[in-house]
C-alpha cells in the first residue's frame, strides 16, 4: 500500500520535522492504525538497507583482508618490501648463474673420470755416476722414459733387489707396473717407499698408490692415500689431492 | 607500509567517490587490524573472531563518519577503533554468557555502547534485507543514499550524476514502490501492524 503522505513519512523517519510538526505527526501515528503500519514498514526498510549495506562493505573487507594477509604477501611484506624483494632474488639468480658458469669450467669429474684425468707416467732419472750399476740404470732408465715399460720393467725389479736403498727404482718399477695394469703390484712397489719412509719420494709412493686403486675403482683406499697429500699444503699433488677428495 | 595520517584518512571517508572510500577502508585496514587482532586474542578470541571484529568495526566507523559530517575525533582514529572493538566484543562475550573481563593493552575511549543494532533485527527485517539485495544496484543506491546516510535530493542527484534533483527523486520514488510492493507480497504484513 502507498501512504498518501509519503514527504511526511520521509521526514519523520528521517528526524527532519521540526519538534511541534514531529509531535502533532505522531499523535496522527497514534490514532492511524494504517499510519502507523506504514511507518514500521519504512522503520523495517530503513533497517534493511543498513544491513544490505553492512553486508555489501564486509565482503568487501573480507576480500581484501584474503588478498592482504595471504600468507605469500606476509611473507613479501615482513621486514622486506617487494623492491627488495625483487632485488634479492635477482642476485641469487646472478649467485646461481655465477656458479653454475663456474662449474661447467671447471667440472668435478666423476670418480671413475679421476685415473684418466689424474694419471701420468713420473718421469724419473735413474742414472748415477758413482754406482757400479750405472751403465744398467741407465739402460733401464732409457727403456722407462721412452715408455717401454714391458721391458724396463724386468731390468728395474733386477736392479732394485741390488740396490735396494734407491727408492726410485721402486718408484719406476710400480709405474711400469701400472702402465702394464698391474695395480695391486703397483700398490706393492710404492708401498716400500712408504715403508721406509723416503723423504723425496714418498708424495709420489702415495700419489701413484692413490692412482692404481683409482684404477681399480678402489675409491675407499684412494681417500686414505690422498688424505695425507690433502693434508699438508706443502706436499707434492696437494692441489689435485684435495680436488680429487672432493670428486669422491 | 606507507602510513596515512589520521586527518587524511577521514578526508577519504568522507570522499563521494566509492574508489576513494574504499582506499581509506583499505588503509585503515592494513594499519589498524593487527591491534585489534592482538585485542582479541588476548580476548578468548580466535583469528577468525579478530577478523569479523574488526570488519565490524571498521564498518561503525565508517557509519559514524557518513552520516554525520561534523563528527569530530577527539582522540586518534587508533584509539577511537580500539574502543568500539573493545565495546562490540565485550558485548559479544557478555552474550555468550562468558566472563566479561577485558584484558586490555591499549587506551580507550567511551563510544556508543552499540553502534550496529540495525544487525540486532527481527525477521522481517532481515527478510526485507534480502529483497533488498534484488533490487538493482542503482535502486539500492538511493534508497541507502536517502533512507541511511540522509542525503537530500540534490546531493543524490549530484553523486549518482542525474540530471536534476527532479530526476532523483522520482527514480527513489520508484524504487520505494517496486520495493513496497514486494513486501507487501512476499511478507506476513502482520509484523507491521500496531
Amino acid at each position: 500500500m502507498e501512504y498518501s503522505n509519503q514527504q511526511q513519512i520521509d521526514d519523520y523517519i528521517l528526524n527532519r520535522l521540526s519538534p511541534e510538526d514531529r509531535q502533532a505527526f505522531e499523535l496522527e501515528i497514534q490514532q492511524n492504525p494504517d499510519l502507523a503500519s506504514e511507518i514500521q514498514v519504512h522503520q523495517a526498510i530503513q533497517q534493511g538497507l543498513a544491513i544490505n549495506r553492512h553486508r555489501k562493505i564486509k565482503a568487501k573487507l573480507k576480500k581484501f583482508h584474503q588478498s592482504e594477509f595471504s600468507p605469500i604477501n606476509n611473507l613479501l611484506k615482513g621486514r622486506w618490501n617487494k623492491i627488495h624483494w625483487s632485488l634479492w632474488l635477482i642476485l641469487v639468480a646472478l649467485i646461481i648463474g655465477l656458479a653454475w658458469f663456474i662449474i661447467t669450467l671447471n667440472p668435478t669429474p666423476a670418480p671413475d673420470q679421476l685415473y684418466a684425468q689424474y694419471y701420468s707416467p713420473y718421469s724419473v732419472s735413474l742414472q748415477n755416476r758413482n754406482s757400479a750399476l750405472e751403465e744398467e740404470l741407465a739402460a733401464a732408465s732409457l727403456l722407462y722414459n721412452q715408455g717401454q715399460y714391458e721391458d724396463a720393467l724386468p731390468a728395474l725389479q733386477a736392479l732394485s733387489t741390488r740396490a735396494p736403498e734407491d727408492m726410485r727404482l721402486f718408484l719406476a718399477t710400480g709405474i711400469c707396473q701400472m702402465e702394464l695394469n698391474q695395480y695391486p703390484e703397483a700398490i706393492q712397489s710404492l708401498n716400500i717407499i712408504l715403508e721406509r719412509k723416503d723423504p723425496l719420494l714418498s708424495d709420489q709412493a702415495r700419489w701413484y698408490s692413490a692412482m692404481s686403486q683409482l684404477a681399480q675403482e678402489d675409491y675407499v683406499s684412494a681417500k686414505t692415500s690422498l688424505q695425507p697429500l690433502a693434508d699438508d699444503p706443502d706436499a707434492d699433488h696437494h692441489e689435485d689431492a684435495l680436488v680429487i677428495l672432493k670428486s669422491l | 607500509m606507507d602510513t596515512y595520517t589520521d586527518h587524511s584518512l577521514l578526508q577519504l571517508l568522507r570522499s563521494p567517490a566509492p574508489q576513494l572510500q574504499d582506499s581509506g577502508l583499505q588503509q585503515l585496514y592494513r594499519q589498524h587490524y593487527s591491534m585489534v587482532e592482538h585485542f582479541v586474542r588476548q580476548n578468548k578470541g580466535t583469528k577468525a573472531d579478530a577478523q569479523d571484529l574488526f570488519q565490524d568495526t571498521l564498518i561503525a566507523f565508517f557509519n559514524k563518519v557518513q552520516q554525520q559530517p561534523d563528527f569530530e575525533l577527539t582522540c586518534s582514529i587508533k584509539t577511537y577503533l580500539y574502543s568500539v572493538a573493545r565495546n562490540l566484543w565485550y558485548k559479544k562475550l557478555r552474550d555468550e554468557k562468558q566472563t566479561t573481563t577485558i584484558n586490555d593493552h591499549s587506551d580507550f575511549i567511551s563510544v556508543d555502547e552499540n553502534p550496529l543494532e540495525y544487525l540486532s533485527t527481527q525477521e522481517h527485517v532481515a527478510e526485507i534485507a534480502q529483497l533488498i539485495a534484488k533490487l538493482g544496484e542503482e535502486c539500492q543506491k538511493v534508497l541507502t543514499l536517502f533512507y541511511f546516510d540522509n542525503k537530500r535530493m540534490k546531493e543524490i542527484s549530484h553523486l549518482l550524476k542525474y540530471k536534476n534533483d527532479q530526476v532523483a527523486k522520482n527514480k527513489k520514488t520508484r524504487c520505494l514502490k517496486k520495493l513496497r510492493n514486494w513486501i507487501g507480497e512476499q511478507l506476513n504484513m502482520d509484523h507491521f501492524l500496531p
